[in-house]
């Protein structure tokens, strides 16, 4: 870093009020929340207030003046403005698309402004959309596979009926027209946002549409194959082993997931006890039917 | 890719110069909407970057409680603007490159008149 003092356009003999003042003239003008395109002014702002940060602290000023210490060492961890998340779309309740309505009839069919240009014009009254509420809901995996109605209790005191369609995933958002906040001057109301966080459960795990779980077998079942229960959200089903199977290999149960399938994980799991008996037949089979499991690695 | 949310308390707790009396101030002025789960309010990291700002526009840039919801305002015009101008330019960008050249040409006309 560069002389604090240069940086911040103050004599060394600043008082603590002129070097105050003169980070707040440069923040004004570099906050880079204040200069959502400018990324040039993110290094900059970063610098001044380094150098703020070393001079208005006494003990630290002081200890600079004398050259004990250098004006290394004041970065502070990176740090994601509002403007990082307001570009990346999760400043939605934010952010407004109203008044464009003037800009172009281009605007208006983009955005629907239109109709609600024109019905103030007409109206010659102020007229303002209700601002849209926002909610989040929690529900469980087998809600979101199943779907189903269920019912928030907003702050009020009044509840409100949510439809879940069958394979909603977790972060999608529901809108409920009209139960947003009122509208003003006859203009309609705004909308619930309801957005749907999904429980975890431990024994399953989601991707996209699918929904995995791991299920051991035991040797027997691996080798002889064998009918097995596998929990899915909605309850227990039969599944098939088929015989000769691996460790690892993936079977499929058709349209449990969410929108998608369930994907069951092989774990071969071996006897807690190994008995004399197998331990025999192992050594019989062995000397008869020996294979390289690791002819591959 | 799950949003983590945070309560009144670790918002309060995270921010260093947020009171709960400002954060309900911030509220009242709806320079911020938390999202509401059931009776209690949640914030989301992009609501805790947003505090953070609103907190130095108030102390370090002397922008009072009256003006902040008006600057809050435009600034969110801004990104909205932004946003727009973005989906516009990339939708112009998709376009074959003598649609381009002729967007580009016209708005050239418009700006000499």
């Amino acid at each position: 870093m560069d002389d604090p003092y240069d940086i911040l356009g103050v004599a060394k003999t600043a008082t603590d009020a002129e070097i105050k003042s003169a980070y707040k003239k440069l923040a004004k003008k570099l906050h880079p929340d204040l200069n959502p395109g400018d990324t040039a002014s993110e290094a900059r702002f970063k610098e001044v207030s380094a150098a703020h940060d070393l001079l208005k602290d006494k003990a630290k000023r002081a200890r600079f003046d004398a050259g004990e210490i250098d004006a290394q060492g004041q970065e502070k961890p990176q740090r994601r403005y509002y403007r990082d998340f307001a570009d990346e779309g999760d400043g939605g309740a934010y952010h407004t698309t109203e008044g464009f309505d003037d800009l172009s009839g281009v605007f208006d069919d983009l955005f629907g402004a239109g109709a609600r240009a024109r019905a103030t014009r007409q109206g010659q009254r102020m007229q303002m959309r209700g601002r849209d509420a926002l909610y989040t809901m929690r529900i469980t995996l087998a809600d979101a596979v199943t779907g189903g109605k269920q019912r928030i209790t907003l702050p009020t005191g009044e509840t409100l009926d949510v439809t879940i369609r069958k394979g909603t995933t977790d972060g999608q958002t529901i809108r409920l027209r009209g139960k947003g906040g009122t509208g003003y001057g006859g203009a309609p109301d705004g909308d619930a946002l309801v957005t749907i966080s999904i429980m975890p459960d431990p024994r399953f795990r989601i991707d996209g549409r699918d929904i995995h779980v791991d299920l051991p077998i035991g040797i027997d079942e691996a080798i002889l194959g064998a009918k097995v229960e596998v929990p899915t959200v909605t309850g227990r089903v039969k599944m098939t082993v088929p015989a000769g199977a691996q460790n690892g290999q993936v079977l499929r149960l058709k349209d449990k997931g969410l929108g998608g399938d369930q994907l069951v994980t092989l774990t071969l799991t071996m006897p807690e006890h190994i008995d004399d008996d197998l331990a025999a037949f192992m050594r019989s089979w062995r000397e008869k039917n020996g294979y390289d499991p690791r002819r591959s690695v | 890719m799950k949003t983590i949310r945070y309560t009144e308390e670790q918002v309060i707790e995270a921010v260093g110069p947020l009171t709960r009396t400002r954060l309900h101030r911030f509220v009242e002025a709806e320079c911020l909407m938390p999202a509401r789960d059931g009776g209690e309010v949640v914030f989301t990291d992009a609501d805790v970057a947003r505090i953070e700002l609103l907190c130095e526009l108030r102390d370090d840039l002397d922008i009072g409680d009256e003006a902040l919801p008006v600057v809050m305002n435009l600034l969110d015009q801004v990104h909205g603007l932004r946003r727009e101008l973005r989906r516009m330019a990339l939708a112009i960008e998709r376009q074959p490159a003598e649609v381009r050249a002729e967007v580009l040409r016209t708005r050239q006309e418009l700006e000499e008149g």
